[in-house]
């Protein structure tokens, strides 16, 4: 079955949707950053949902180019 | 020889003429420095310059040379390296606040390979910080571009696309994780290549991205470029995903030229939305030139190709994140804020659209393997637009169309072949109305960098850009 597509958050992050993430994270924020970190994940949940290949399912995940792959 | 005459020599024929001693390393290096010493304050290629030691090594070189020890086509020569290398004993500071006074106990792979050949180094070269693109505060001064001063050179490896191109060194080294070597060697109208992942050793060279990181040689011509990456490539066991594979002879198959070839024209990449007219027709114009030398040429469709630019962002910086969490928890107000706010945004990127974006590389990949089956190499734009200005770049982001235009899409061009971990090259193919240069970007099959330079080669023989200077 496919999967419905991912966009990470189920809603748009907010300035105070990424000011609390990032103090779960320990990572301290400046207020002055909220607006361009949530731009950047915003537009990059939304890019990645347009990833709607039927081939994506059955890849697998892997991260670098394996020997045998080098024909 | 008047120096400025000396300074855009290509780097196989100073080598020439100091291996029959008509040219001593010293004077090399000494008309180097004098250019540095003349443009440097304005275009800020350099972070360090090492001149004293550089001479003495110039020294050295020319006293074995004249003793008979010649150590191969790159003894003598002056090089200059991204400051993201570690050398022993000379400040390494990735253009960073926080390791502005770094001084390494030890040295990278690839500058120990450049002293094993006999090269000489002049300096250390002005970077984006951490390798990150679109640094807008540089603690080291801000590169220029030199064919327009209010330009930027490219990222990241910006002083490694000015060197070369201003003549302040002979040859220079880049690192490429998403189009750092490509991108400024693409806008500095120099050649740029980034080898296949595993061919040169990430071995102390600060991380960006573990999967993808690069390094890559940055020169005036085809044949430099095939010269220095014989000297830096090779399996190193201080780095696990070196390769074992022997090196080519890169140099030897150059002139083969490239009748009965195949070459595949990007059709998305040409056509991405962005791309300028100038771009576009620069490289549709090469088609006319590659099957005048007897190749053959067609468009190729990759599905997924238009996405790189986001599966790159969160692959690639998704890992950033990890090697930097310690660093952005201690000190995070001495990071730039455009690095700044794109570590914090890829730390709080979902596991599963990590993963989601691996496969999509995964898929891309094994789609660019298959197509170069079919074709020898494959063919499209760098950059979709000529060196942008400096404030332009440096703006902040004011909107998720913002991040949409100015990132995913300027990075579709070149991370297909950093995700896929393919060879890829820059050669210069043409000029902007305003003189800018533009680039050809030519990838190949993993570990062929031999067939990427062969046909850089034949095009740079049947053309004239490489051979135009910046007005600095």
């Amino acid at each position: 079955m496919a999967r419905e597509a991912n966009r990470g958050y189920s809603e748009r992050l907010t300035r105070e949707d990424v000011a609390r993430l990032a103090r779960l994270r320990g990572l301290p924020v400046e207020e002055s950053d909220l607006d361009e970190i949530r731009y950047r994940l915003n537009a990059l949940s939304d890019a990645l949902a347009a990833l709607d290949d039927p081939e994506l399912d059955t890849t697998d995940p892997l991260p670098i180019l394996l020997d045998r792959e080098a024909r | 020889m008047p120096y400025h005459d000396l300074i855009y020599q290509p780097a196989h024929e100073l080598g020439a003429r100091m291996r029959r001693r008509e040219l001593s390393p010293v004077e090399v290096v000494d008309a180097y420095l004098a250019r540095i010493e003349e443009i440097d304050s304005t275009v800020r290629a350099y972070i360090t310059v090492c001149g004293d030691e550089a001479r003495a090594q110039a020294q050295d070189a020319e006293a074995a040379i004249s003793k008979g020890d010649y150590l191969g086509p790159l003894h003598g020569i002056p090089v200059a390296v991204k400051d993201q290398f570690d050398t022993a004993g000379i400040r390494t500071t990735m253009a960073s606040r926080i390791f502005s006074e770094n001084v390494p106990d030890g040295e990278s792979t690839v500058t120990a390979r450049l002293k094993a050949a006999g090269t000489i180094l002049l300096g250390k070269l002005n970077m984006t910080e951490f390798a990150f693109g679109d640094t807008r505060d540089f603690v080291f001064g801000t590169p220029r571009n030199p064919w327009n001063l209010d330009r930027i050179p490219g990222s990241s490896s910006a002083g490694s696309g000015i060197a070369p191109s201003a003549g302040m060194t002979a040859v220079a080294i880049g690192e490429d994780t998403g189009g750092s070597v490509r991108l400024p060697a693409a806008m500095c109208g120099i050649v740029g290549l980034r080898p296949t992942t595993g061919r040169t050793s990430r071995y102390r060279a600060f991380p960006m991205c573990w999967s993808m990181d690069t390094a890559g040689p940055m020169t005036r011509t085809v044949r430099d470029c095939a010269d220095l990456l014989a000297v830096i490539a090779g399996q190193d066991p201080n780095d696990p995903l070196s390769s074992p594979r022997p090196v080519d002879d890169y140099s030897s198959g150059l002139d083969r030229g490239v009748r009965g070839m195949k070459i595949g024209y990007l059709h998305q990449l040409i056509n991405l939305e962005g791309v300028d007219e100038a771009t576009r027709s620069a490289v549709n114009a090469t088609r006319d030139v590659f099957q005048s030398l007897g190749a053959e040429t067609e468009d190729v469709n990759i599905p997924l190709l238009e996405l790189s630019g986001p599966i790159y962002i969160a692959t690639g910086d998704s890992d950033a994140a990890d090697t930097h969490e310690s660093l952005l928890r201690q000190r995070h107000r001495d990071y730039d804020v455009a690095t700044r706010t794109r570590l914090m945004a890829s730390s709080l990127i979902p596991a599963s659209l990590y993963h989601r974006a691996q496969r999509a590389r995964q898929l891309l990949r094994k789609r660019l393997i298959e197509a170069l089956e079919d074709f020898d190499v494959l063919v499209g734009p760098v950059v979709s637009t000529p060196a942008p200005e400096i404030k332009e770049v440096q703006r902040v982001f004011v909107s998720e169309a913002d991040v949409r235009h100015r990132i995913f899409g300027a990075r579709s061009l070149t991370t297909p072949f950093n995700l896929a971990g393919l060879p890829a090259i820059s050669i210069p193919c043409g000029f902007s109305g305003d003189r800018l240069p533009i680039g050809l970007q030519i990838a190949g099959r993993a570990f062929d960098e031999a067939t990427v330079l062969r046909v850089s080669a034949a095009y740079e023989g049947a053309t004239d850009w490489h051979t135009r200077r910046p007005p600095i």
